[in-house]
């Protein structure tokens, strides 16, 4: 597991992706090809393409990299970043993505580090130690050079602590939501709420995270709100939405997909998981097309 | 290539033809919203086009920041048309591969062609994927805020839009405008 003790103060979003996982992942990858087939057959890659083409375009090649930590902060565009743990050599590594970008990255120094930078002096790669690199907009970069340097400080253990325990997740993202990102939120969710309802947006940090088993696919969501009575509230409230979709929905294989999710409240937090086999995934996927392709249209 | 080669191959490509008429009045630089984002200004960048500093010219970012507003060409006594003299130059750089790595324009264009190349119309979502993976893909990231603005007003869809053979459709008419061109 990546040191995240190198991440800055300001960063208020941490994820975790595990690449070589993902795409290695057969349980993942044939749900995505059978929504491709089904959906877009003509229009979007299959995974084993999208890969090959995800490699050619950027010069990262996903199964060479073990863990990935994005970080950034949701606020500022440019302060985004990410430390990442794999199997690479530097020279290898930049060769790669100096030959996918057309471009040769220009050499720098910042707190006693070699630098890659772009022409631009905006996207910089810095090679910490054997296996671990730190990359994305200078600002990120150069903060955690600084956190390493103790020149400035780390993230907060308040958003960290659940990723202590990511032995087994696929991707993993927490978001610490700021006070001006969920006035944000409430203005764009205006429409939304005409039924009278307040939505469940209010919280003030949300987790998301994807795992897979043998042949199954867990999802879960867990978001924190100001006091037990509102997590109480939200729990609540979506459970109820969720009875009567179960009610409402005629193809079986999407309520038995909505019959599988937990639902569950502690403290101010409230949560849901949904652990599924992956050939019933599939299958629903394949019965609801109708219903997916209005939401995907 | 010397200079009269270069001034030759602007002139012969659509919207270059009135290269050698320009007078150097100046009124395009004055007239160009961008100008301060650019290395030479458009009057300085048609000089140096007719002086054959060929590499130069097409390394520089100037015509890269050109929006097409056509001020420039509305203004131009000589009806030169820099702006159209601009998007000559930057299909020479891309011909060439001498595009400025100083902007990103060059990538979001070939990244915006790949998308009508594919699709027959434009699939914005797997057009800024494509352009953040050449260029920065924590970019992607920074945008998530725009992207879910445009999500919720109905402006971006997740998935490209089946329009159909429009993607084949389009392929065939860029293969036979090549043909024609090669020709």
């Amino acid at each position: 597991m990546i040191e995240l003790s190198l991440i800055p103060e300001e960063t208020n979003v941490l994820s975790l992706f595990r690449p070589k996982k993902l795409v290695t992942d057969e349980a993942l990858r044939a749900v995505y090809d059978a929504f491709v087939q089904e959906f877009y057959p003509s229009e979007l890659p299959l995974a084993k393409e999208g890969i090959a083409k995800l490699k050619r375009e950027s010069g990262f090649d996903p199964e060479v990299f073990s863990e990935v930590v994005v970080c950034g902060d949701v606020l500022r565009r440019e302060y985004w970043g990410g430390i990442a743990e794999g199997e690479f050599t530097e020279e290898n590594l930049v060769a790669e993505l100096e030959k996918a970008r057309n471009e040769k990255f220009d050499l720098k120094e910042y707190q006693g580090h070699r630098i890659y930078a772009d022409k631009r002096d905006e996207f910089w790669i810095c090679f910490l130690d054997a296996g671990k690199l730190a990359l994305g907009f200078k600002q990120m970069v150069a903060g955690i050079l600084e956190v390493k340097a103790g020149a400035a400080q780390r993230i907060a253990a308040d958003i960290c602590r659940s990723f202590v325990s990511a032995d087994n997740e696929l991707v993993k993202m927490t978001i610490e939501i700021p006070e001006r990102m969920r006035t944000w939120i409430d203005r764009k969710t205006e429409r939304l709420s005409e039924f009278s309802l307040q939505l469940p947006l209010d919280m003030s940090q949300i987790e998301v995270s994807l795992a897979t088993g043998v042949s199954s696919l867990r999802v879960r969501v867990q978001a924190r709100y100001a006091s037990e009575e509102r997590a109480q509230e939200v729990v609540e409230l979506l459970e109820g939405i969720r009875k009567i979709a179960i009610g409402m929905i005629k193809i079986p294989e999407i309520t038995q997909l909505l019959k599988r999710v937990e639902t569950g409240r502690s403290d101010s937090s409230a949560g849901w998981s949904l652990e599924t086999p992956k050939q019933e995934l599939i299958q629903a996927i394949k019965e609801a097309k109708e219903l997916l392709g209005k939401i995907f249209k | 290539m010397s200079a009269a080669d270069f001034i030759r191959e602007v002139s012969h490509l659509p919207g270059g033809e009135a290269i050698a008429e320009c007078i150097q009045c100046g009124t395009c630089s004055a007239s160009c919203p961008n100008v301060g984002l650019m290395e030479y200004s458009p009057r300085k960048i048609i000089a140096m086009a007719r002086a054959g500093m060929r590499e130069r010219v097409l390394q520089s970012n100037s015509m890269w920041y050109c929006v097409s507003c056509q001020l420039c060409s509305l203004r131009c006594p000589k009806d030169v048309k820099p702006s159209e003299i601009m998007h000559v130059l930057e299909s020479l750089s891309i011909k060439y591969g001498l595009d400025s790595k100083r902007t990103r324009n060059p990538a979001m264009y070939k990244a915006f062609v790949d998308s009508i190349k594919n699709y027959g119309r434009i699939y914005e979502l797997g057009f800024m994927i494509k352009f953040c993976l050449k260029t920065n893909p924590f970019a992607l990231f920074g945008l998530m805020s725009v992207g879910i603005d445009l999500f919720l007003s109905g402006r971006l869809a997740l998935t490209p839009s089946k329009a159909g053979d429009t993607g084949q459709k389009v392929r065939a008419l860029l293969q036979r405008a090549h043909a024609v061109k090669e020709a």
